[in-house]
């Protein structure tokens, strides 16, 4: 064989080796991907193959008591060009003359709208109606988009704005009410699976299975529009009277709990909340069921309501208030430094007298006191179907670190925290004869199938109805002389006690800022409405029967009014004027 | 033997080869028509099919399109129904103010307020405490026996 020869062969056997050799390879391969990766290329080939598709459900509506709608949704379009589009000057003119009328903007904006440079498309209308955005939409013009936006609205603007809440851009419940019943005003997701063809379109004679969404359910809320508006007015008047810092309002049904109005300010706008400023992010709690603070003499009621019941003293029991009473070295004084006298319970109630509270704390002792500090509800939460709630804090005789001095401060609402929610749930006790209630602020979840309400309910019996009626008497605040008399409310008697309370640091009590508080309940005979009032440190008059109870008559006095509460005293009874 | 059989065979198979030989023009036709019949009744059965399939994702579309704007137009009607709106509405084009002082006056219950209805607007029980019997009430109570409201 010649040399020729054998490189030929050599060759061949080479061409015949590399091509055996990727045939095999070739053979491994196809194995490979046929075994080992066929699951994976399963998925991808349905994954191109099947189209899923959410169905988001229409969130549910939140109404007021009477239906009235606080917060709904719509979906509206936003319209858009595209500058991309690169439209000739005749077809820029003809889109402009058909989309002008129905975006109700002037034809030179659009005309220059779609002239623009650019690489993103450029909104030209905002929350275009849903049927002239869906008009738009399907005109499927060159250079323009309709893009649908699903928009919550607010038909009574910010009212009772922290309680309700706000949602975020997928349209989940971030705060408040939106998001504390977020599943039920979200309704159940539907699913809709499809074919589709090589461009991602649903074949129209394909597999089809569709899951109807479930729409969210109306949340109906206990708040009445109406009282939670002038709630917000007077509010708002007597911030800016008083130049104070922050303030809440909670007006509450006596016999159920529910919440009328609740109104915290400063408050934020529901359309446009704030969530990149760190200082605004406080305003979107719910202050009144998350604050705690010092309710100062207004806690002075729960301590002589425990005395009434334990039978400890009675309206007139005497007491002789020397001014000055000393507790583990130091020294207690009534607010206005004066020496009260001789007094009886009641007295000790309208003078709202310090050292006569801290007597009849002593009367009680540590366990009774803890006890029924316990029963109206303090230091645990109400249990009202918000989330956030604050427990408050109370150091009992049980507690370590208590001492003498804490019993006698806390009788008159001193060195003890509760929430404004706590204090008004448990003032309105006093007006219920005696009967706790759980607040509440949902009334009813309406959903397609069906209704499910929420009942009033009772959480325990504090007092016996008796020693309530008496309590009621002694905090009588209609034409006394007593702490609360700016409170009074021509022709109806009111039941209620002011407080001032100092403002608690680490360690001690800052020296020139206060709360003043008012809670009371009306009418006396047969309460209705229970109302606390708080302003946080008022510039020119620090006390709650100067700066707190005027707004409480002011609310009080329209909420008796729009509830139809006729008077029962003369002042506004039986004079027509015809 | 053997080729006289075949021969027998052949023989004995031609007269019946001969029936479909002659039938075959006319059975074509037929099965012709058979097969255009069901490819055209298929054919418009798909298209049937294909034509409800839009319609269904066009009632469906349009049942989408109602609902939205039902509830646009609620939300349009909250909008109206709204204190701030009626607010504006009262004091710009009623000129209408708010109310500073109030009076609540005793009038016969008539038989149409009673039961367990809304409360009733006004006070339809005089209150013990605070009773005016001045020459108002008197007239009042002359016009309510006057109409048959109340016994004198």
């Amino acid at each position: 064989m010649s040399r020729e020869s054998k490189i030929e062969r050599w060759r061949l056997a080479v061409i015949i080796l590399i091509l055996a050799g990727s045939a095999v390879g070739l053979v491994l391969r196809l194995g490979y991907l046929q075994t080992v990766e066929h699951d994976s290329f399963v998925k991808l080939a349905a994954a191109e193959h099947w189209g899923k598709q959410e169905i988001v459900p229409h969130r549910g509506t939140i109404r007021d008591r009477n239906g009235y709608v606080l917060a709904t949704t719509v979906t509206t379009f936003d319209v858009l060009v595209d500058p991309k589009a690169s439209l000739t000057p005749d077809k820029i003119a003809k889109t402009a003359s058909l989309i002008a009328p129905l975006v109700k903007l002037p034809l030179d904006q659009v005309r220059s709208a779609l002239q623009s440079k650019g690489d993103k498309p450029a909104l030209l209308a905002a929350e275009v109606p849903y049927e002239t955005g869906s008009q738009i939409a399907k005109m499927q013009l060159a250079g323009i988009e309709a893009r649908k936006v699903t928009k919550r609205v607010y038909p009574e603007g910010n009212l009772a704005a922290p309680l309700i809440g706000f949602v975020g851009r997928d349209q989940r419940g971030l705060t408040g009410l939106e998001a504390d019943f977020n599943r039920e005003l979200m309704g159940k997701p539907g699913t809709l699976v499809y074919e589709r063809d090589t461009v991602g379109e649903e074949i129209p004679l394909g597999y089809r299975e569709e899951s109807r969404p479930q729409e969210g359910a109306d949340v109906v809320m206990t708040i009445d529009r109406f009282i939670q508006r002038l709630v917000e007015t007077e509010l708002d008047k007597a911030m800016k009277k008083h130049n104070s810092s922050s303030a809440t309002v909670i007006v509450m049904e006596v016999k159920t709990g529910a919440i009328l109005a609740v109104a915290n300010r400063p408050s934020f706008d529901l359309t446009k909340p704030n969530l990149e400023d760190n200082s605004k992010v406080n305003l979107f709690r719910i202050a009144s069921i998350t604050d705690m603070y010092e309710p100062g003499s207004i806690f002075k009621v729960f301590t002589m309501a425990a005395a009434l019941e334990e039978k400890l003293v009675t309206p007139a029991t005497p007491f002789k208030c020397t001014g000055v009473v000393y507790k583990n070295g130091w020294a207690i004084r009534n607010w206005n430094g004066a020496a009260h006298g001789n007094e009886t319970m009641t007295d000790v109630l309208k003078n709202s007298c310090n050292i006569g509270t801290v007597w009849v704390g002593d009367l009680l002792g540590a366990d009774r006191f803890y006890k029924y500090v316990k029963n109206f509800g303090f230091g645990q939460r109400t249990y009202i179907e918000l989330e956030g709630e604050a427990s408050g804090q109370v150091r009992t005789n049980k507690s370590g670190g208590w001492a003498a001095i804490d019993l006698a401060a806390n009788a008159f609402g001193q060195g003890i925290s509760v929430t404004p929610l706590q204090l008004v749930t448990a003032f309105g006790a006093l007006g219920n004869g005696g009967k706790l209630m759980r607040p509440y602020v949902v009334r009813q979840v309406v959903d397609g199938g069906g209704t499910r309400d929420f009942d009033p309910v009772v959480v325990r019996r504090v007092l016996s109805e008796d020693t309530a009626r008496t309590l009621t008497k002694m905090m009588n605040v209609s034409g006394e002389l007593g702490t609360g008399n700016l409170a009074s409310v021509p022709g109806y008697r009111i039941a209620g006690k002011s407080g001032t309370a100092q403002i608690s640091l680490k360690g001690g009590y800052t020296g020139d800022t206060s709360v003043a508080g008012f809670a009371g309940f009306a009418p006396l005979a047969d309460p209705r409405v229970v109302i606390l009032v708080r302003v946080d440190e008022p510039k020119d008059i620090p006390w709650g029967s100067s700066v707190a109870a005027p707004l409480f008559k002011n609310i009080m006095e329209q909420t008796l009014l729009y509830l139809r509460v006729p008077p029962t005293e003369p002042g506004k009874v039986g004079k027509p004027a015809w | 033997m053997v080729s006289d059989a075949v021969t027998v065979a052949r023989e004995e198979a031609s007269p019946s080869l001969e029936g479909p030989r002659r039938a075959l023009p006319a059975i074509l036709p037929v099965a012709m028509a058979i097969v255009s019949s069901v490819s055209l009744l298929l054919l418009v059965q798909t298209s049937g099919m294909t034509t409800t399939g839009y319609e269904v994702k066009r009632l469906e579309q349009e049942r989408e399109d109602w609902q939205q704007a039902n509830y646009q137009l609620a939300a349009e009607v909250a909008y109206l129904k709204s204190l701030p709106r009626i607010e504006k509405e009262a004091t710009s084009r009623l000129r209408m103010v708010p109310a500073t002082d109030y009076l609540f006056v005793s009038v016969a219950k008539s038989p149409e307020v009673s039961g367990d209805g809304d409360p009733p607007l006004v006070q339809t029980k005089r209150p013990t405490v605070g009773r005016d019997d001045g020459w108002s009430q008197e007239l009042l109570d002359w016009l309510g026996s006057a109409l048959g409201l109340r016994d004198r």
